[in-house]
């Protein structure tokens, strides 16, 4: 047993460090440089957005490296001897697993792409027969994220985002603290709605317009920094209160689903207290350790954009009021659908997203050539996260991991065992994708948990999932930071410096509330 | 009348064309990448402002061209920052908030075929 455990850890190891290996491809996206030429007598803007120099090497030569990398890797693991205590079907699904791992971190094509491909390697593998793989595509949390998708459309359409974000700053009356708190929190609100980096996609731009009043380069360069962070990290956050918060949450929804009753309000009942133990904590950290050279922006042009803009219109406020309908019926749905005796899941939380959309589009307020810009590509991460975990289930893949992973969760007292859990979650979702995450280790921890009588499966699989949400260190860990790594506006040496401090502080915070919340028995 | 392209890519060689017929037209371009399409296809022989317009730039670059009316053409690949998620969003959000806080006309220009703004 100790020898596979050593085998299974070897392996561990192996698979992060060609996760790693994809930071080689940051080091070597060179920027072109500043250009500090004419206008002599005038101070140079600061510059984001500035294009990657174009690689030399052919990027079709690029792109099959890649692909060979991802097979040669899958390959390798297949042709390794068969563990004990594993059937062959359930190496193949092994070799599932090392292929979704490489594929997303390797990105030999785009990642919704690469996302496709899992169930067609499934079929290949011959660990599940096309219906299999392509089931889980099907699930009703899918329709959940994509319509949360199709509503950041709607709010981003009719400009209630920027709205919002307007009125955030003019609440903050130029102080920068107030600022970034107040831009926080309305990513935060909506990423608790929406998807988080299309939330984080419509707030930079807001951002860049707040330090373009700061004449110095240096000290725009700051502010612009430092907003931009607190909107990532809380777009992140903001994540963790719902189901459809994020990738990994909807995963680890799908599998607890299949287990038990699990709502919507099921996920905010522990996801709630954990965001507001953790937005804090995250805009301390901010204002302590990130320097900032600015105390105050001039808020007058904001306040000019606000009366231009005039007071909100009737299809604003018809939109606000569906959202909050919507939430309404999200958190009430699983106590007034008995209650009613409504059709079952009538209520739940994806039909209530689609009956807003179809609200929403009935009414003119969104339309097919809206729906068309969002990013569908998410629809096929989480379809393929789902699918590797079902098929690492189907072919006992999970129980294997269970036999091998179980001793180091049951054998520590529950602190040391959340700590392990919680740290290594957190770690390694910047080098991994966290529905990938989600996929493979949720399986593992409902399986953990119904073994042994001492836990509980919700204390395993709830820190694990809101712990991948502290991916803050590498453009690799979320959408919200690759976003960030490729406008520029933040460097990679800032990014892992503070991120990976962040992530610690964050990580031991989260470990303290389950095991708090598991001695006083409210999980 | 001196129009402003931002965007020397698919969608701004085809607007470039078009104005290029009126020669009492001013056409200027400005495009951050050191050879986009419109120079590739030899519709401009250079770009004029080799820069990425954010609004941070928007000020400066007003100063410097002082256009009568800006045409936003920046597709997503244009920005040359690569295919992370959200990048497409970023870029419709960046051309949204342009618009907004410009103090000369913006038109937003929609690929042909594709998602009008």
């Amino acid at each position: 047993m100790v020898s596979q455990l050593l085998i299974f850890i070897f392996r561990l190891c192996l698979g992060v460090a060609l996760c790693l290996a994809t930071l080689l491809k940051h080091v070597f996206k060179y920027r072109t440089k500043r250009k500090r030429k004419s206008f002599a007598d005038e101070v140079e803007p600061l510059r984001v957005f500035l294009p990657r120099l174009r690689w030399t090497f052919d990027r079709k030569w690029a792109i099959l490296i890649r692909f060979a990398g991802v097979v040669i890797i899958t390959g390798t693991t297949l042709m390794l001897p068969l563990p004990g205590g594993l059937t062959s079907h359930g190496y193949r699904a092994i070799g599932l697993l090392v292929f979704t791992a490489s594929i997303l971190a390797l990105d030999p094509v785009s990642l919704p792409i690469s996302a496709l491909m899992v169930p067609l390697m499934a079929v290949i593998l011959g660990v599940g027969t096309a219906t299999q793989a392509f089931e889980p595509f099907s699930r009703p949390v899918v329709f959940l994220i994509l319509a949360s998708l199709f509503l950041a459309e709607v709010l981003r359409k009719h400009g209630l985002t920027r709205r919002l974000a307007l009125a955030s700053i003019l609440l903050s009356h130029g102080n920068v603290k107030r600022l970034l708190l107040n831009l926080m929190g309305i990513a935060a609100l909506f990423s608790m709605w929406v998807e988080n980096t299309a939330t984080a996609a419509v707030l930079i731009p807001v951002a860049l317009s707040v330090s373009r009043r700061v004449s110095d380069p240096d000290e725009a360069k700051s502010l612009l920094s430092w907003l931009v962070l607190g909107i990532a990290y809380s777009a992140s956050l903001g994540g963790m209160v719902t189901i459809m918060g994020s990738a990994s949450n909807a995963v680890a929804s799908g599998f607890l689903a299949q287990l038990r009753p699990w709502s919507f309000i099921d996920w905010m009942y522990y996801g709630l207290p954990a965001f507001i133990l953790l937005f804090p904590l995250t805009f301390w950290f901010l204002i302590r350790f990130v320097p900032i050279r600015v105390d105050r922006v001039d808020i007058e042009p904001v306040k000019r954009e606000i009366q231009e803009m005039g007071s909100m219109k009737a299809s604003e406020r018809e939109i606000l009021v569906t959202l909050a309908v919507t939430a309404f019926f999200w958190i009430t749905g699983s106590f007034l659908e008995p209650l009613f005796r409504l059709p079952s899941t009538l209520l739940s939380s994806a039909v209530v997203a689609l009956m807003a959309v179809a609200y929403l589009a009935i009414r003119g307020l969104i339309n097919w050539e809206d729906l068309k810009g969002v990013n569908w590509g998410i629809y096929l991460i989480i379809g393929a996260g789902l699918t590797l975990g079902e098929t690492l289930t189907r072919n006992g893949t999970t129980e294997w991991f269970a036999k091998m992973i179980g001793p180091l969760i049951t054998q520590f007292p529950l602190y040391l065992s959340l700590l392990l859990l919680v740290f290594m979650a957190a770690l390694l979702t910047n080098v991994l994708n966290n529905t990938t995450i989600a996929a493979v280790f949720v399986p593992v921890l409902i399986s953990i948990g119904r073994s042994e009588p001492s836990l509980n499966v919700l204390q395993l699989v709830l820190p694990v999932t809101l712990a991948t949400t502290f991916g803050y260190s590498l453009p690799s860990a979320s959408g919200r930071m690759a976003l960030i790594a490729a406008s520029g506006i933040v460097s990679r040496g800032e990014m892992m410096r503070y991120g990976f401090w962040l992530t610690c502080l964050s990580a031991g915070l989260l470990t303290i509330f389950f095991y708090v919340l598991a001695v006083l028995n409210l999980i | 009348m001196r129009i402003l392209v931002v965007g020397a890519g698919e969608t701004g060689c085809h607007v470039i064309k078009q104005l290029k017929k009126n020669p009492k037209t001013k056409v200027i371009t400005l495009d951050p990448r050191d050879e986009p399409e419109a120079v590739r296809l030899g519709i401009v022989s250079s770009i004029d402002i080799k820069e990425a317009l954010t609004p941070l730039t928007l000020e400066y670059v007003l100063k410097k061209t002082r256009p009568d009316l800006i045409l936003l053409t920046t597709e997503t690949q244009d920005l040359g920052i690569g295919h992370a998620p959200g990048v497409s969003l970023l870029n419709r959000s960046l051309r949204e908030e342009l618009s907004a806080i410009a103090e000369v006309p913006v038109i937003n220009v929609a690929p042909a075929g594709k998602k009008g703004y």
